[in-house]
């Protein structure tokens, strides 16, 4: 069996798997993008995960008027392999993916898909109830949505006509 | 305001794990986010053609949504059975076993 797309996002994924020596660049592949994205975003949820993880799982933050929702993609974990903490307003996602089949189960023909350790950090506002975080987790996605503070909630006035 | 009924449309090609079992190969797709039903996984003319397509509301209600198209192929070499393809859709991955035809199977040889 063979493939006949070739995925370069992944490509340097498929070669540090292969040959651990890559795995540096990997992460600094990551840790570029990351940094860019930052600098040029000037995110409200800013990104504070640390250097060095196995993976870094992929997230959307979106604002609407009560909340930011932040969707992490993590298919196919566990549940309870995924831990969620608050402190000095920095929200951490961390967990491990585990390899579902038997080490030595049949040829490896491709690895695309992460495993190991995960975590991503973010700097949240001040102006969201903490003690309203919400999270939950379906179909490989885990949702967290961080409720606003009323004095965080855009006002309507309504402007009389007269 | 402005209606925002315009959609971005992102294209992914999905992370896969393929190994290969004695009887079988196991082809396994991360599609998080997906329902069961917006995943097509079809087999034409000895190539496996996974898609699927996934909307999402990106902010408040009103404001353009995002959809995630899902697509990657996979030419199957002669020896897999397409007639007894499975899928199983769980937890946001994608799991497709292609079994392989009985005569392309291990067989032990006894000696006489």
């Amino acid at each position: 069996m063979s493939l006949i797309q070739r995925n370069p996002s992944t490509e340097i994924t498929r070669w540090s798997r292969e040959f651990p020596t890559f795995r540096g660049l990997e992460s600094l592949q990551r840790d570029m993008n990351r940094i860019f994205d930052q600098f040029f975003r000037g995110d409200v949820l800013a990104d504070d995960t640390m250097f060095g993880r196995d993976w870094t799982p992929a997230v959307d933050v979106v604002e609407n008027n009560d909340a930011y929702i932040l969707k992490a993609e993590l298919p196919g974990m566990n549940k309870d392999d995924v831990k969620i903490t608050l402190e000095n307003n920095i929200l951490t996602i961390r967990g491990e993916k585990k390899d579902e089949m038997e080490k030595n189960e049949g040829n490896v023909h491709r690895m695309e898909r992460n495993y190991g350790m995960f975590e991503r950090s973010f700097t949240i506002p001040g102006t969201i109830k903490p003690n309203d975080i919400d999270a939950q987790y379906k179909d490989g996605i885990l949702t967290l949505s961080l409720p606003k503070a009323e004095e965080a909630k855009p006002k309507k006035i309504d402007v009389k006509v007269k | 305001m402005t209606n925002g009924s315009e959609k971005t449309i992102h294209t992914l090609i999905p992370a896969v794990d393929i190994r290969e079992k004695k009887s079988s190969y196991i082809v396994t797709l991360d599609i998080p986010g997906a329902d069961k039903e917006q995943i097509k996984a079809q087999i034409e003319n000895n190539t496996l053609i996974v898609t699927a397509s996934i909307e999402t509301v990106a902010g408040n209600e009103g404001s353009a949504g995002i959809i995630k198209e899902y697509r990657r192929e996979f030419s199957l070499a002669n020896d897999v059975d397409m007639h007894t393809v499975e899928a199983k859709y769980d937890l946001g991955v994608l799991s497709i076993t292609l079994n392989k035809k009985a005569q392309f199977l291990p067989k032990e040889i006894s000696i006489n």
